[in-house]
């Protein structure tokens, strides 16, 4: 199992998540959704975050992701607008200085993709459109070679032909079976049409959980 | 692994320091500017004064000039990210680096750069003392190695143990971390 999420519940005073328990195996698009609020971007922010606090446990790979925190965040493809990079750098610049942490960087392909998705490595990063940092932070996503990619809202106020060419990306990732994709969304067509398991959280709680065919 | 990560971060340093070169040599000139600001404090006469008055001044004095600094180098050299300036620990979060040994690694650095600059400052301090107020207190001795430590440690500490919102709004102290101390 790549992914396990037991029983978490978050400790924070106010909102936090409750009781989140599932499970995902390697090669799915698992889609959530729910309201503003609902806790989707929060359940990425527990997953990823140094210090956050819960009680029940996350796994990847069958190791718990806040002990084991270098090896989780190596395996983690993490695509976010909360995510900051150096904005006053270029696109090359942003890898040069955070690829070295990733034990399986692979420069390479990263310029490749960059290449691939209309970028240029010399555009600062301040300067790209919102679809267009999408497509560096996915670009670096992959050039970690993560075993799961983390995409909170990546095609929120994009128009279908980002849409299109985004869902063939992500259909590229999946193909060799070794990763997953989880993507929070408030398109409701995406979740009905693209993903594989769809998920509905609302009020902090997983409230459904089924495959596309079920 | 841990010592796996140090070289790492310090590779990622060395390479921060490259990008930010020209805004580092704006900061040092900046602060060196500054530091003749320290000249009247000798021609001022406040031997004149009381001395509860002169030491007053003299404190006063000392952190109004150490804040000017800090001011000055800000708003010339800070990047600006968005609305807001970003601390590298932000940047470094969702990243596999552990910022507790970024923090650490970093506190190494303020020890190489207190070794050397903490000296030139106690003798201003010593010597704008002794000038004004003919006596050397221990605070004026102690106070510019507070200073120096307070600014260096608090964004750290800060990001770490608490909201990552916090380092970000306090922008001199990320300036202090981010340029002042990237010397080995």
């Amino acid at each position: 199992m790549l992914l396990e999420v037991k029983h978490m519940t978050g400790k924070k005073k106010g909102f936090h998540l409750q009781d989140i328990h599932f499970s995902l195996e390697e090669g799915y698009l698992l889609g959530i959704t729910g309201k503003n609020g609902a806790g989707k971007t929060t359940l990425f922010r527990y997953i990823m975050e140094q210090k956050s606090q819960y009680d029940g446990e996350i796994l990847l790979d069958g190791k718990n992701i806040q002990t084991n925190r270098e090896e989780a965040m190596n395996k983690i493809g993490f695509v976010s607008e909360e995510r900051i990079f150096f904005e006053n750098y270029t696109i090359a610049g942003n890898a040069e200085l955070l690829g070295i942490f990733y034990q399986l960087w692979d420069q390479k392909k990263f310029e490749e993709l960059i290449e691939k998705m209309g970028l240029k490595l010399g555009m600062k990063l301040g300067r790209l459109s919102r679809g267009e940092r999408i497509k560096f932070q996915i670009a670096f996503a992959v050039a970690q070679k993560p075993r799961l990619y983390l995409m909170d809202e990546p095609t929120a106020g994009m128009d279908p032909i980002f849409r299109k060419e985004f869902f063939r990306i992500v259909q590229e990732l999946l193909m060799d079976g070794d990763s997953s994709v989880i993507m929070t969304s408030h398109i409701q067509e995406e979740i009905e049409e693209k993903m594989d398991i769809k998920a509905v959280m609302d009020k902090g709680r997983l409230i459904s959980y089924k495959e596309a065919y079920q | 692994m841990v010592k796996i990560m140090i070289e790492k971060i310090k590779n990622f340093d060395k390479k921060l320091e490259q990008y930010e070169r020209n805004n580092i040599i704006m900061a040092k000139i900046v602060r060196y500017l500054v530091g003749i600001l320290w000249i009247p404090i000798l021609l001022i006469p406040i031997q004149e004064f009381d001395k509860d008055l002169r030491m007053i001044f003299l404190f006063g004095y000392s952190l109004s000039v150490a804040e000017i600094a800090l001011l000055l180098s800000y708003y010339m050299n800070i990047p600006q990210q968005g609305k807001e300036t970003v601390s590298v620990y932000e940047i470094l979060n969702y990243t596999p680096v552990d910022l507790q040994t970024v923090f650490y690694v970093r506190l190494g650095y303020l020890s190489q750069y207190c070794k050397k600059k903490v000296c030139l400052y106690l003798l201003l301090q010593v010597s704008a003392s002794f000038l004004i107020l003919k006596t050397i207190s221990i605070w004026n001795f102690l106070f510019p190695i507070f200073w120096v430590l307070i600014a260096s440690f608090l964004p750290g500490f800060l990001m770490i143990y608490f909201k990552k919102g916090i380092g970000s709004k306090l922008s001199i102290f990320i300036l202090f971390d981010q340029y002042f101390f990237k010397k080995r």
